[in-house]
């Protein structure tokens, strides 16, 4: 997982996997949540 | 008799038409599973959507699959003007490209719109109402070659993407949303990175991958070379005010080439005068640059220097850019049961400048809160 990046209103925080996909998340939801370490 | 034999060769070429007919296209499926694209790869998008139509008839159609969660998935709720992801800390996922690891993401800055570049030069366009794609953007058919993809940015204005590919040494550009393909700016062999002044008047490249680091700034009007900064980047950002670049001297992970510079320091140059601003000096190896305007705040991945008794952990760190003092030294957390990283990726400052997202190699991205250096949780990618 690298290159992250995080949307122009502050909503969104992307970043892409060696698999090739792009994960989304909701940094509202990051924030609220338990942490997935 | 006649009229048997006609009626009989009737029926016989009835019968043989409704052999030949080919059976009626079934009806689109509301639940799609991955989609085999173009070259193979497998592309899949486990959103609901509708379909939107490419807008544009000068780039090529790239048929968007229209898809619901597989069963497995978890249960997802309404995000962002439709576009679903699951529920919590589970990440959702736009694209998958099994031989391309790592494709580089932007987002738009004015639609909600999502960019990736991509090993075959390719820019994908996509929309987050949705989660469509919504475009390809490559070069024109008459093009000699398309070139890897390492750096994206788009234009403030939301009306130019700009792509480096080192490969090619040159930094394409395609006008938006037509998706035309614009023009190759020549930045030179090995440019990894490119980068918008916030006001669209310069556009920087930065040279590192196998060539001695230095920065190109272009005036985007005239799309001239207007400051060619040697020893600089190949980490960069601009300031506000799109006339400071911030940017870095000496030892950098991202440049093969060694600098002949010995010291690391973040550098704020005024590039229109060739002169250095601010140099504030740092033990490691850099790696990326972020500025956050309105705190003048820089932020910085690095791996430190090995030497004797300093923490080999590669980490981020938060430089007041006025006065070059540490705001925050952001290392891993001391309770990180985690694998530990390999190295430092790039850094990113949340709009309001209140979170600071850190990657890691090979597969990790940690936000910290500004203002206090509080670590708030660390994201690894999902098992599929």
């Amino acid at each position: 997982m690298r290159y992250p990046v995080v949307s122009s209103d502050g909503s969104l925080l992307a970043a892409s996997s060696s698999d090739g996909r792009i994960l989304l998340w909701r940094i509202i939801d990051l924030l609220q949540g338990p942490t997935n370490e | 008799m006649f009229r048997t034999t006609q009626l009989t060769a009737l029926m016989i070429l009835m019968l043989m038409w409704a052999a030949c007919t080919p059976p009626p296209a079934p009806e689109p499926e509301s639940a799609v599973a991955p989609v085999a694209g173009e070259n193979g790869e497998v592309e899949a998008v486990p959103i609901s959507a509708t379909v939107s139509p490419t807008p544009s008839a000068t780039v090529e159609a790239i048929p968007a699959p229209s898809a619901t969660p597989p069963p497995e998935s978890p249960a997802t709720t309404a995000g962002i003007s439709g576009f679903q992801l699951p529920e919590g800390q589970e990440p959702g996922w736009l694209y998958h490209l099994t031989d391309d690891p790592h494709p580089r993401v932007t987002f738009s800055p004015t639609e909600n719109v999502l960019a990736t570049g991509h090993r075959d030069g390719r820019v994908l366009l996509w929309d987050l109402d949705t989660g469509r794609q919504l475009q390809a953007l490559d070069r024109p058919v008459s093009a000699p070659s398309s070139g890897e993809i390492t750096a994206l940015a788009f234009s403030p204005d939301g009306a130019l993407i700009a792509a480096a590919k080192p490969g090619l040494g040159t930094v394409d550009l395609w006008q938006l949303p037509t998706g035309e393909f614009a023009q190759a700016l020549e930045a030179g062999q090995g440019v990894v990175d490119v980068a918008f002044s916030p006001a669209h008047r310069f556009l920087a490249g930065a040279i590192g991958r196998g060539q001695r680091p230095r920065v190109v700034v272009w005036d985007t009007e005239s799309w001239t070379a207007q400051a060619t900064l040697e020893e600089a980047g190949p980490a960069i950002a601009f300031t506000q005010d799109g006339l400071t670049l911030v940017t870095h001297s000496g030892a950098s992970l991202a440049a093969s080439a060694p600098s002949t510079d010995p010291e690391s320091a973040i550098v704020l140059w005024d590039f229109a005068k060739g002169q250095q601003k601010q140099a504030i000096p740092v033990d490691g190896f850099i790696v990326s640059v972020d500025y956050h305007a309105e705190q003048d705040l820089v932020a910085a991945t690095l791996l430190p220097v090995m030497s004797e008794g300093a923490d080999p952990a590669p980490r981020a760190l938060l430089l007041d850019a006025r006065s070059g003092a540490t705001v925050h030294s952001l290392g891993l957390p001391p309770d990180d049961s985690a694998p530990p990283p390999t190295g430092p990726d790039f850094v990113a400052f949340t709009p309001d400048g209140s979170l600071l997202a850190v990657g890691y190699q090979p597969d990790r991205i940690d936000l910290w809160r500004v203002a206090t250096g509080e670590h708030l949780l660390t994201l690894h990618s999902p098992a599929d």
